[in-house]
């Protein structure tokens, strides 16, 4: 599915992008895992204290394969659409440090009419771009787009009941579908690190929503 | 560059909010105090947790949760708008058995006072901060009272009216109880949080 993708160049204080016409298009958008190295430390969970049995998360962790250091975290997208304008919306950096254990960066998409479409949260992510939007490509073939959001940050100690750096990747709302990725079975069981393993992050998706406009 | 006052934005135009959201990344964040609750995002606002002893990897979510409940910590659902569904329950931070900070997350589907596609919302519960720290310019944040109490209120980048709303609106303010409530709606208008604030100072 990868064919014919290309990286979308992204720019700080984006220019409009192409207008396009006036008929309704189709729009698919897959957001993908964001850690640097994508090593998937929990399944598919809600919080860190879900029972094993838990079946409603939204939620994957990443980290790196030899835990220990931070990394860097990434908004990292495919999109389809109908719409010669070759563009899906723009997505826009938040970030909340307030608290604890909630260092917490986000993108929220909008499509390109300003319509809310979905948030992805990055927690224990720490940024300095909150503000910063960037384009999000889209075309009749997947267009990959790829923007730096921060660091992983480590929260250890305090009120935290985790250690070590991963990043939490959550839907905020919108996203209609879970792709990929196991469900978690182990991760919350004491001195058990992993779900799974190193996975592509270009190659499988983990959250999917698509509209028309 | 983004129209002024006597020119509204032409919402039918494709990326008609994007001058709107450039001119707010021009802006520095604010870090301060407004109402007394810290706002922004700083080493100064957010310092680092306090330890806590007695830590309590042990207990199972639902233990939490029912701690959490009988602590008066969890979001008041009577807050919440009818569109409103949890992407999960609410993750309870403890201090051996106290309860120190609940923090839940929901996809709202859209209403009067939300984006026209909808919003996402989170809602803190806290006893160890009172910082609503959210990066955002200092003309979006405001004071205001909420249920007779002092609060911070984050208007959203641009509220063109029927549903065309971009960026976040937050609200915060600590309760006559000491708790800390911090509330973030990433695509509504000032209203909708404030509403949802209300509800648990009462």
């Amino acid at each position: 599915v990868t064919v014919g993708a290309a990286l979308v160049g992204l720019v700080l204080g984006f220019a409009a992008p192409k207008a396009s016409n006036a008929s309704p298009h189709s729009y698919d958008l897959k957001n993908h895992p964001g850690g640097e190295q994508e090593y998937l430390s929990c399944g598919w969970h809600g919080t860190c204290y879900d029972p094993p049995n838990a079946t409603e998360g939204w939620a994957l962790d990443w980290a790196r394969p030899t835990p220990g250091a931070a990394f860097g975290v990434y908004w990292r997208s495919k999109a389809v659409t109908s719409n010669p304008a070759q563009w899906a919306g723009t997505g826009t950096i938040g970030y909340i440090g307030g608290g604890s254990c909630t260092h917490k960066a986000y993108v929220s998409v909008k499509d390109i009419g300003g319509a809310w479409r979905a948030d992805v949260w990055y927690v224990h992510a720490q940024t300095s771009l909150a503000g910063n939007s960037f384009t999000i490509g889209a075309s009749t073939l997947p267009v990959s787009t790829s923007y730096y959001l921060g660091q992983a940050a480590y929260e250890g100690g305090g009120g935290c009941n985790w250690t070590g750096y991963h990043v939490h990747q959550a839907s905020g709302g919108g996203w209609q579908n879970k792709l990929s990725f196991p469900h978690h079975s182990t991760c919350n069981a004491p001195a058990v690190t992993t779900d799974g393993g190193v996975y592509s992050a270009w190659t499988y998706p983990m959250l999917g929503t698509s509209w028309t406009r | 560059v983004t129209p002024g006052p006597g020119s509204p934005p032409d919402t039918a135009v494709d990326g008609w909010y994007i001058p709107y959201l450039n001119a707010e990344r021009t802006q520095p964040r604010f870090s301060g105090v407004i109402n007394g609750i810290h706002v922004g995002v700083s080493q100064q606002a957010n310092p680092t947790t306090p330890a806590c002893e007695g830590r309590t990897e042990a207990l199972s979510a639902a233990e939490r949760l029912e701690y959490a409940k009988q602590q008066g910590m969890v979001p008041v659902p009577s807050s919440l708008p009818g569109t409103a569904t949890p992407l999960s329950g609410p993750e309870v931070h403890m201090c051996g058995l106290e309860v120190v900070e609940v923090a839940q997350h929901f996809h709202v589907a859209p209403t009067a006072d939300t984006n026209d596609g909808g919003s996402g919302l989170l809602i803190v519960r806290s006893k160890i901060s009172t910082t609503a720290g959210i990066a955002a310019s200092e003309r979006r944040w405001r004071a205001a009272d909420v249920a007779g109490r002092p609060a911070a209120v984050l208007d959203p980048v641009v509220d063109a009216g029927d549903g065309a709303i971009v960026g976040e609106c937050a609200a915060a303010a600590i309760g006559e109880s000491g708790i800390f409530t911090f509330v973030v709606a990433t695509a509504a208008r000032s209203a909708f949080c404030m509403r949802i604030l209300e509800a648990h100072l009462q």
